[in-house]
């Protein structure tokens, strides 16, 4: 019993494995007719899962991709870049019903979202400047604000294969998930380690002159 | 350097991807995507089989010369399929004083044809007193026909959490030469004269170009 707990956390360390275990299931029709199902679960479930997936991958791929990334993608502008046209693409509402209505939509959502989104935000985040990241993280929290806030008040259905009762639920989770991020952002922001000491391009402004003028004076 | 060609090839492409999607920023939406493309098109309708409540045979392209308004409707429902018989009915009274009736008919059409029976039908035109030759309910004459009927609308038909449906609706227009030509919001005013008059049917701009009103 021990032993299976220590495998099953060790596949922690071995994201791509975790990757692929995640792409499968996700790619299973039960799974795919079940997150499909409601506007809820596809929105909040399923795309972040298939951008969990690329994410992980990934992981894995970062080492192989070090020296590329250093000249092709530095400090992670093209990769993030494409992992933000990736998810606008699948966040207009008329592609999100195309994906459920044709099959060649839903069959780029399911490459896109991991490898066109997650995959090279993996490869970028650690990358980029702090302030773009903190630029990004508040904005992807005052866009779920907004979309909730449009979902909300929407007098007719955005999607046309979802009820209108989906969409308002989905208004209300939207809400729920920009608030957690933001708490738990700001917790980071407050408590945890401060963005400088984690960024390998930037390293923290050097205090220690300051501090001998202090004491002098 | 190479980041900088590569974040480049990025924007553009992405750009471009985004623009083409949206027919340059135009629709969002599935919906407003199917109005854009009939507004560039419109669509030659298939002669479905549809009865009418008196069992006569219908079919969309039928009758040639004739502007032909479309709605979708369950007898069931209680909401946005009785706003559109409301407003059909108010069309009707509309056409019947202006003596639109030889350029305009209306027609409901159910997609429901499991449980919409010629009588329930009946039933239903009554309530809005809809009459034959101007105001036509009819069904599938083959309930397989059902898809088929959707798919060439746009319609998407989802069962709601009371063992109804829930649709799009709105005004769909078959111009004179029997083609599904635009869809028009329940609220526009002006359903009637855009149906009329920027019909993009040869036998409509022939026939029915400005005329100079009489002083």
């Amino acid at each position: 019993m021990k032993q299976f707990g220590v495998h099953l956390f060790s596949l922690w360390r071995y994201p791509g494995y975790l990757a692929l275990l995640l792409y499968c299931l996700l790619l299973s029709p039960q799974a795919l007719h079940f997150l499909e199902s409601r506007m809820v679960l596809h929105m909040l479930v399923q795309i972040p899962l298939l951008v969990l997936v690329g994410w992980l991958f990934g992981m894995a791929a970062r080492p192989l991709t070090l020296k590329w990334c250093d000249q092709w993608n530095r400090f992670g502008l093209p990769g993030i870049l494409l992992a933000l046209f990736t998810l606008g693409f699948w966040m207009l509402p008329q592609n999100l019903d195309a994906s459920l209505s044709t099959w060649t939509f839903e069959l780029g959502k399911l490459l896109a979202l991991p490898f066109l989104c997650g995959l090279p935000l993996a490869l970028s985040w650690k990358q980029t400047v702090p302030m773009v990241r903190g630029f990004l993280q508040t904005n992807l929290i005052s866009m779920l604000l907004f979309l909730s806030w449009l979902y909300a008040y929407a007098p007719v259905r955005i999607c046309n294969n979802y009820l209108i009762n989906d969409q308002q639920q989905l208004a209300v989770w939207l809400l729920y998930g920009a608030g957690l991020l933001s708490l738990y952002w700001s917790v980071g922001l407050f408590f945890g380690r401060s963005l400088w000491l984690t960024s390998p391009y930037h390293p923290p402004p050097v205090l220690k002159h300051t501090f001998k003028e202090d004491a002098r004076s | 350097m190479r980041t900088f060609g590569l974040t480049l090839t990025v924007i553009v492409f992405g750009l471009l991807v985004i623009w083409i999607n949206t027919n340059g920023l135009q629709t969002f939406t599935a919906e407003s995507q199917r109005r854009l493309s009939l507004s560039l098109s419109p669509r030659v309708l298939s002669p479905l089989p549809l009865t009418d409540v008196n069992g006569n045979l219908l079919t969309l392209s039928h009758p040639r010369g004739k502007v032909t308004l479309v709605d979708f409707i369950y007898t069931r429902c209680l909401t946005l399929c009785r706003q559109q018989s409301i407003l059909f009915e108010e069309l009707s009274e509309t056409i019947v004083r202006q003596k639109f009736g030889d350029r305009v008919q209306l027609l409901s059409i159910s997609f429901d044809p499991h449980y919409d029976n010629l009588a329930a039908l009946k039933d239903f035109a009554t309530q809005f007193n809809a009459r034959p030759p101007l105001w036509r309910f009819a069904r599938l004459k083959q309930p397989s026909d059902l898809d088929e009927l959707l798919k060439l609308f746009g319609v998407t038909v989802i069962p709601d959490e009371y063992g109804g449906f829930e649709h799009n609706g709105g005004v769909h227009v078959i111009n004179a030469d029997g083609a599904f030509e635009a869809v028009y919001d329940l609220d526009d005013k002006d359903i009637l004269k855009k149906a009329l008059h920027s019909s993009k049917s040869l036998v409509f701009q022939k026939e029915f170009a400005p005329q100079k009103e009489p002083l």
